[in-house]
């Protein structure tokens, strides 16, 4: 079975590993993330009639305190950037991080969730700044951890982005 | 070439003209010599060209020596690179025939599969063998107890913590992982030995390895290359592509990690190019895994070999051998012991309600008539040792017909020529008597336990009627008259309740006198008894007189007054009804 690392980024606090709790498969502590600074978790989807393993590295999100450990990209098969649809602010800080992770490993597929799509009411982010993002990432994709929108499509597409490459 | 080209650029000049013909014709007499000269190498070279540049002749000429150059190269030591070159063309070659088709390479390989998988298994069973030797040696020695107590004081099972207590290390796990990915390319795991996902433990394995470096700001050559917690470690080798790590339980050997690092030496060599390229298909690295699984060893203690163990094992020996007998003569004694409990069960008088058996002690209680039989006795007779058990008996009555024989003979006492016997209750009384005892009898017998009715037709009281005589003579003596009338009384008496009754008069002599003599003394006697009874009213047809001489003595001759009994005549019933007094 074909298996891709893949890395989940994002600043404090956007949903990153609720996003993927109820999808994957875990052994480890959530406490790992503010320890280690990353959790591995694994989930495995099918693409184009073929299962895929996506050893999926939960990092711990970056902040004004803390910065993310470029260590922990290297290797990486593609990017899952998570920002909060509330807060356009982290969208923003998402594309600098994956900046930052191009600039130290050049250009691998990416998929940008916007989460907490559920919250409507307090959706920040513009449709023509959405169109903006998707020049950059492969797909950009609203979720919801809580309902679970958009959760396995933005995994089935980067996995689908990491194969085609 | 070059010549004619020259010529062109000059022929407008007359002296360059004249001296390049000249040159011209020095050109072709050089090549007519070189032709002389060279022509047959000249041959050899067109034709060498040739050879080069014809593919179908490289391939042929390259046939001719390949083997030889293999095996050049293997002499010079250049085999891994050899076979690096090799592999994939085998390998391509390999998956090419197995996708036409797959029975040819079964066919081939049919030879090898089966003692490999034989080789494989027999590996497997002696592990299991050596690790179930390792428990069962421990099994009953002290510290084999003091697992078994660790066992159930920590709620696992017995073999796992003696298997664990004997352990030198054991390597549980081997991971191959890919350097850049984190991603694993083969894991190998003991069958003995729970596991979490090898995928995710690798990766968090690499992620720590991240963390320590970076953490501590060390150079970017150096790694983690051990972790440890408790009673488990884990190795960590790295390559330039790969690292290898290896989960050990217990204290592994220095030379264990050499192992490793050979081991993953050997992966980078066989599989380099897989390991730049790769992509997330950990298929190639399949064939690897049995190199793993050879690092998955284990050492267990060896057995402290001490001076006293023989002593120790005689001891243990005897003590099984003294335990055994013990047990062997106990349950000996149970069964004997319970087998007197069930033949006393059928003793008359006897009445056994419990039997209990505890620890080499019997206690045997029941009912017991006073005449029945001793059971310690009986046990004694046995072969048994009664003080080894407790009788309790409660008194009582039997009503078995042997009882009730014992307590008839004990109460009535029976004269001598008297028999008792008991038989479905009756009491059967037989013999010669008093007239008085048999009327005691016939009083007391039906107050006898066990006694219901009495049977005395065998019983006379006759028998004690003695008519003496005086040596020599067959008169009757006058002193004897009473003796005769009684007797006629109780012939009368028995005629009256049994009419066809008979009897025989019975002369004796003693042995004095010649045989004849006495033989027709006898004969007088009992006739002349006889013809008295007659005379007292006795009917002749009842009387019948026969002397037997000195052949039947009514005692013993051992004095005079003994000697006096045998010149007699004694009366006896014969040819009676039977009738029941």
């Amino acid at each position: 079975m074909l298996q891709k690392k893949i890395c989940m980024l994002g600043s404090f606090s956007v949903g990153k590993t609720s996003l993927v709790k109820r999808f994957v498969e875990s052994i480890f502590s959530e406490k790992y993330l503010t320890t280690v600074g990353v959790k591995i978790d694994k989930k495995i989807v099918p693409v184009e009639g073929q299962d895929v393993t996506l050893m999926l590295w939960d990092l711990y999100g970056e902040d004004e305190y803390q910065k993310i450990r470029m260590s922990y990209l290297r290797g990486a098969s593609g990017y899952l950037l998570v920002a909060d649809g509330t807060r356009a602010a982290t969208v923003d800080k998402a594309l600098a991080i994956l900046d930052e992770a191009e600039k130290n490993f050049g250009k691998i597929p990416c998929v940008l969730a916007l989460n907490k799509c559920d919250l409507t009411e307090e959706w920040a982010i513009a449709p023509e700044r959405e169109a903006e993002f998707a020049a950059r990432a492969r797909h950009v994709i609203r979720t919801s951890a809580k309902t679970g929108e958009g959760v396995e499509l933005a995994f089935e597409e980067l996995a689908k982005g990491m194969i085609a490459t | 070439m070059a010549a004619p080209h020259m010529s062109d650029k000059h022929a407008d000049d007359p002296n360059r003209a004249s001296a390049g013909e000249s040159h011209h014709d020095d050109e072709k007499a050089l090549q007519e010599l070189r032709s002389l000269l060279l022509s047959e190498e000249q041959h050899e070279i067109v034709t060498l060209r040739e050879r080069l540049e014809n593919p179908e002749q490289r391939a042929q000429d390259a046939s001719a020596v390949v083997a030889e150059a293999i095996e050049l190269r293997r002499a010079q030591g250049g085999d891994h690179a050899l076979s690096a070159a090799l592999t994939p063309t085998v390998e391509g070659a390999v998956r090419e025939s197995v996708r036409k088709d797959s029975h040819v390479l079964v066919e081939a390989l049919f030879p090898v599969m089966g003692p490999a998988i034989r080789r494989s298994v027999a590996e497997v069973f002696r592990s299991t063998v050596e690790s179930f030797n390792q428990v069962l040696e421990s099994t009953f020695s002290i510290r084999g107890l003091q697992w078994r107590f660790e066992a159930i004081r920590m709620g696992r099972p017995y073999a796992e913590v003696a298997l664990l207590r004997s352990l030198v290390y054991r390597v549980e796990q081997v991971f191959l992982i890919h350097l850049k990915t984190s991603l694993v390319l083969q894991h190998v795991v003991d069958p003995a030995v729970a596991t979490q996902d090898a995928d995710m433990v690798s990766s968090m394995l690499s992620a720590i390895r991240d963390f320590v470096r970076d953490s501590f700001e060390t150079q970017q050559s150096d790694s983690l290359d051990s972790l440890q917690m408790g009673q488990l470690q884990v190795w960590i080798e790295q390559g330039p592509q790969a690292i290898l790590a290896a989960v050990i339980r217990g204290q592994a050997p220095p030379e264990l990690r050499l192992s490793l690092k050979e081991k993953l030496e050997e992966a980078h060599r066989r599989y380099a190019r897989e390991m730049e390229k790769f992509e997330g298909n950990a298929a190639p690295f399949e064939a690897f895994r049995p190199e793993l699984t050879a690092c998955l060893t284990a050492s267990y203690r060896q057995q402290e070999k001490s001076k006293s163990r023989p002593y120790f094992t005689v001891c243990a020996t005897a003590l099984a051998v003294l335990l055994a007998a013990w047990f062997g003569y106990i349950g000996y004694q149970n069964r004997e012991w319970s087998r007197f409990a069930n033949e006393l069960r059928d003793k008359p008088g006897i009445v056994v309600t419990s039997f209990s058996k505890s620890f080499g002690h019997y206690r045997i209680q029941g009912l017991r008539d006073p005449l029945a039989a001793d059971p310690a006795a009986l046990a004694q007779q046995h072969g048994l040792d009664a003080s080894k058990a407790e009788f309790h008996w409660g008194a009582f009555y039997a009503l078995d017909d042997a009882i009730a024989q014992q307590r008839a003979v004990k109460l009535l006492d029976p004269p001598a020529g008297v028999t008792l016997a008991v038989q479905n209750g009756v009491l059967h009384a037989s013999g010669s008597c008093t007239a008085a005892w048999e009327h005691m009898m016939r009083e007391r017998a039906a107050m006898i336990a066990g006694i219901t009715a009495v049977d005395d037709s065998q019983l006379n009281s006759l028998g004690s009627t003695i008519i003496l005589f005086d040596l020599a003579r067959a008169e009757l003596n006058p002193r004897q008259s009473e003796s005769l009338g009684a007797a006629a009384a109780e012939i009368q008496k028995i005629r009256a309740s049994a009419p066809g009754a008979s009897f025989e008069l019975v002369g004796h002599a003693d042995s004095t006198g010649a045989e004849a003599t006495n033989d027709r003394l006898s004969q007088q006697r009992a006739e002349n008894v006889m013809q008295a009874l007659v005379k007292l009213g006795v009917p002749a047809t009842a009387l019948h007189a026969a002397g037997v001489g000195m052949s039947a003595p009514l005692r013993p001759e051992t004095d005079e007054q003994n000697r006096q009994y045998n010149r007699s005549v004694t009366i006896r019933v014969s040819g009676a009804t039977g009738t029941s007094r």
